[in-house]
């Protein structure tokens, strides 16, 4: 059994400390993640919340021979994303969403290119930030969003050519 | 290296533009297969500029995290006692009293519903019937039942 899994189990057991453990390992991960994601910071502290709770409550849920701790919050956080974007009025269906104007503190020089993210369909976004950001293989990505290897690389060759004629217009 | 293990300038071509131009952000099995493959085909150079100048866009956009270990966890304890105490905390306080365990899940709700089929195997056996007293309740019951069947009771 890995460390993490040992914590995991400590945590299903009802054991604080190797919440808290967990909680200081993944996250600024987690955070960061829903950040890129919704571009939007109170969005994103609410989602991370969210996440950290079903860990303390859903940790007997985790099945260390299925996935990697970090994968297992990412799903978390990548469904009560999604959830969350359904209910806003930001939402249009299950691809696309309201452009998202970027909020004061995450303007910078990369505030074109995360303006051009907000205008990504979802699952575009999704796959993209997830490949590109969070450590997880294409196939721990895949697995968070229930596709296969080549439905993402078919996503990923598309966010990225979306970004890529941004890029063009604005340099 | 031949033409069997060489990945071909198309395939090669889509993982470029899928995982972009760093070769930490390409799938670990397919790394050293892929370099061959841009090593071999000259034409995936210019593919491969185009790609790392969106790396280096993306790379500009790392927002800070803000929230503290300590704020996530008291909101956590915060949220977990508001949950006890509405609805359903005292089904849960029963089920915690009667079967103290956080690791299993199911059977504990099966032991509390099965305590009431308990309680009346044991009041049914441990209770003795008073068999006169019913017997005698049954004998004035049927006899009564028998005279009006062969009308010997007055109605008057």
């Amino acid at each position: 059994m890995t460390d993490e899994a040992e914590l995991m189990a400590a945590v299903s057991a009802g054991d604080v400390q190797a919440f808290e453990v967990l909680v200081r390992r993944h996250l600024p991960a987690i955070e960061v993640y829903a950040l890129r994601f919704t571009g939007d910071r109170s969005s994103a502290q609410d989602i991370t919340q969210e996440v950290m709770l079903k860990l303390w409550q859903r940790a007997r849920d985790y099945d260390a021979s299925k996935a990697r701790v970090t994968t297992w919050l990412h799903r978390l956080a990548h469904n009560v994303a999604i959830d969350q974007l359904r209910r806003s009025a930001k939402y249009v269906d299950d691809t696309h969403l309201i452009e998202v104007e970027a909020p004061p503190d995450l303007i910078d020089e990369s505030g074109a290119l995360k303006t051009a993210l907000a205008q990504l369909p979802l699952n575009q976004r999704n796959a993209l930030v997830l490949t590109y950001y969070q450590d997880l293989s294409n196939k721990e990505v895949a697995e968070i969003m229930d596709l296969g290897v080549r439905a993402l690389e078919s996503l990923l060759v598309r966010a990225r050519a979306t970004l890529k004629k941004h890029v063009e217009v604005n340099s | 290296m031949n033409d069997e293990t060489l990945m071909t300038q198309q395939t090669a071509e889509n993982m470029l533009r899928a995982y972009g131009a760093a070769p930490t952000q390409w799938p670990e099995e397919w790394r050293a297969t892929l370099q061959q493959a841009i090593d071999h085909y000259p034409q995936l150079r210019a593919v491969l500029e185009e790609e790392a100048l969106l790396d280096g866009r993306l790379n500009e956009f790392r927002p800070a995290a803000a929230m503290t270990v300590e704020g996530v966890i008291a909101k956590v304890g915060a949220t977990e006692r508001r949950a006890q105490s509405t609805s359903g905390g005292w089904l849960e306080s029963f089920i915690d009293w009667l079967v103290p365990s956080k690791d299993v899940v199911w059977w504990r709700g099966a032991v509390t519903a099965a305590v009431p089929l308990f309680v009346g195997v044991w009041l049914g056996s441990a209770v003795p019937a008073d068999q006169e007293q019913w017997e005698g309740t049954e004998q004035a019951f049927f006899s009564g039942y028998h005279a009006l069947d062969i009308g010997e009771i007055d109605n008057d």
